[in-house]
């Protein structure tokens, strides 16, 4: 099974501890997220077939990798769209037999001009 | 150009400890979607209007010489990762291979069977199959290296 990981590895199990004063990114610092959910098919890199595979997979690297903090992202098709992910074992929602089954793993935002959203793992 | 030939660290990681198995002998990796479409047609239609894609169910074939590890580690209903590395035609396991794998614990052997013929290597057949841990991720993730 999947394991399924929250923020800051909470689970939903743990009791709720002293909310710590929020961290607050150095303004050189980019913004990181968890995950992409991306049309079927983004980015085009031309080509056919594995061909347009492989330009895709390479260009979500490069346009995706750095939100993430990683060079090499996994991507998945899900009924939604590509998950695009630094994590092997991600996935859309939480998986089944987790208490929060069925539920979404990640706070998505709203699309951008590329029809991308960025995710973070919920809480 | 994408272009690739041949394939490395084809493997499996067995659920439950042992670390990953890397097959060899391997002369045939095959992935496939099994992926399914369902068409409706109505009143006169003469053809489908209307399809959509309704279900998926990753899987791979494998064929490999190696029989001791067919039997001793692709045994029917084991669970854990498999992985393969596809080379790239100029720049092998460098820049632009890409691998596949399946997310842990996702993936299960399935009916392994051997063949020997006389005057020929024996040869083994197994398909991997997968379960998704939320029934709307494809538990196979595709990377490509940079």
């Amino acid at each position: 099974m999947a394991k399924s990981r929250t923020k800051a590895g909470a689970t939903a199990a743990e009791p709720p501890s002293p909310a710590p004063e929020p961290a607050q990114p150095a303004a050189s610092e980019p913004e990181l997220f968890d995950a992409a959910l991306v049309p079927n098919g983004w980015p085009t890199g031309g080509g056919e077939g594995f061909e347009a595979m492989h330009a895709m997979l390479k260009a979500r690297n490069d346009q995706l990798g750095p939100a993430f903090g990683v060079k090499q992202v996994f991507s998945r098709n899900t009924v939604r769209g590509w998950l695009v992910s630094r994590d092997r074992d991600d996935t859309l929602l939480f998986p089944h037999g987790h208490p929060r089954q069925g539920e979404d793993r990640y706070t998505w935002s709203d699309p951008d001009e590329r029809g991308v959203r960025l995710g973070k793992l919920t809480a | 150009m994408s272009r690739y030939f041949n394939y490395d660290q084809v493997k499996f990681t067995p659920a439950g400890g042992g670390g990953a198995v890397t097959l060899n002998g391997v002369t045939g990796v095959r992935y496939n979607s099994n992926g399914t479409t369902k068409e409706f047609r109505g009143d006169n239609d003469h053809f489908p209007t209307t399809r959509v894609a309704d279900f998926q169910n990753p899987s791979f074939q494998v064929t490999l010489a190696n029989l001791k590890q067919l039997i001793q580690t692709l045994t029917h209903g084991a669970k854990g990762i498999f992985e393969y590395r596809m080379l790239h035609a100029n720049n092998g396991a460098g820049t632009d291979a890409i691998t596949v794998a399946t997310a842990t614990g996702t993936a299960m052997v399935d009916a392994p069977s051997a063949n020997s013929q006389h005057g020929q290597y024996g040869t083994g057949d197994v398909t991997i199959r997968t379960t998704s841990a939320d029934g709307l991720t494809n538990p196979c993730t595709f990377t490509v290296a940079t």
